[in-house]
């Protein structure tokens, strides 16, 4: 490099050191409000939370609670939706799905899989309420009534059906006999016009 | 009757419709003979256990067999003359829904009455049954028993 350049190449660094100056600061200045949006919206979120925490907390008081439902009950709002729900077919729409699909079905499964039906029937066993329940059932007239009739009815049912084939039987033989009597009594006719005759 | 036969068994038939047939009533007696044999049998075994367990001499085993069969003649007798008397109808009678009725009264039978009608049953069934045949023959249906002791069998309604 000559003399001549280099005193180019030096003159031209101190003509632009106030530019490079300038945007060496615009860039801090611009991470630096970076920056500071960053603090504010955190800051603000941070507020807006607890402001939300502040509203719901006060919302699920017992007492907003107690409001609400008051307030609806006045209104008959629990009528009309239940009245809507109906109405809807929307109930229809729920009981078929839940009867329909498979997680009923898993449900009861897994119901039956567990102790609760041993533990509910040991306490039903327990239970002295039931038995005097089962005792009135037993006792009652029509209970009695369908075991006797459960017992009696075959035995019924075969001496009815003997008893029909008996007298069908006695009509038989009494017909075989009644011609046999009206056979011989044609038969002594026969005999008395003979004699008669002859 | 002299027109057409069968007609007139027919009728004769119907005539008789009442009155309880021989397939019904004997049905009936075979039960009741179910059951009085029955229950003889079963006290006949355990009389018999008991009297071999006591080793009795053989005139006294002869003694017992003679009370024993005159038990089950009385047994049997009474069998017939208690229901005969009481209700009319014996088990067996009851089960195939017939009922012995007097002739007159229609109602049950005196035990005197019953007794001549079952001594009349037994007179009757020695010569070949031909006492018992009697009743294909009579427009009541009457057999020799029934003629002797002025009684009648009759159909009842199920449960009566």
């Amino acid at each position: 490099m000559s003399a001549a350049e280099s005193l180019v190449h030096a003159a031209t660094g101190v003509a632009t050191a106030p530019l490079r100056i300038v945007v060496a600061a615009s860039a801090h200045g611009r991470s630096a409000e970076l920056r500071a949006r960053r603090t504010i919206a955190s800051a603000a979120e941070q507020a807006l939370l607890a402001a939300l925490d502040a509203v719901v907390g006060r919302l699920m008081d017992d007492e907003v609670i107690d409001r609400v439902l008051a307030r609806a009950k006045a209104e008959g709002v629990a009528e009309h939706v239940v009245d809507r729900i109906l109405e809807d077919g929307i109930a229809e729409h729920v009981a078929e799905r839940a009867f329909s699909g498979p997680e009923l079905e898993r449900v009861l499964e897994s119901a039956f899989k567990s102790a609760l039906p041993e533990e509910l029937i040991a306490q039903l066993l327990a239970s002295e309420a039931v038995w005097i329940l089962v005792d009135e059932i037993a006792r009652s007239p029509s209970v009695t009534e369908a075991i006797a009739h459960q017992s009696t009815g075959f035995l019924d049912q075969v001496i009815a059906k003997g008893r029909d084939r008996s007298r069908r039987g006695d009509e038989r033989i009494q017909r075989i006999a009644n011609r046999l009597r009206l056979h011989q009594a044609s038969l002594r006719d026969e005999d008395e016009l003979g004699s008669a005759t002859s | 009757m002299r027109g057409d036969p069968l007609a007139a068994a027919d009728a004769l038939a119907a005539s008789a419709g009442d009155y309880a047939g021989l397939v019904t009533r004997a049905i009936a007696f075979a039960l009741d003979s179910v059951i009085v044999n029955g229950v003889a049998l079963l006290v006949g075994v355990t009389v018999g256990l008991g009297v071999s367990l006591l080793h009795l001499p053989e005139q006294a085993d002869i003694l017992v067999a003679s009370v024993m069969g005159v038990l089950w003649v009385l047994w049997s007798v009474a069998y017939f003359v208690f229901f005969w008397s009481s209700t009319g109808q014996t088990p067996g009678s009851r089960a195939m829904c017939i009922r012995v009725v007097d002739t007159h009264g229609r109602g049950a039978l005196k035990p005197r009455r019953a007794l001549l009608r079952f001594i009349s049953l037994c007179l009757g069934a020695i010569p070949l049954l031909a006492g018992i045949w009697m009743m294909l023959f009579d427009d009541r249906r009457r057999a020799f028993q029934d003629r002797v002791a002025r009684t009648l069998v009759v159909y009842t309604p199920a449960g009566a």
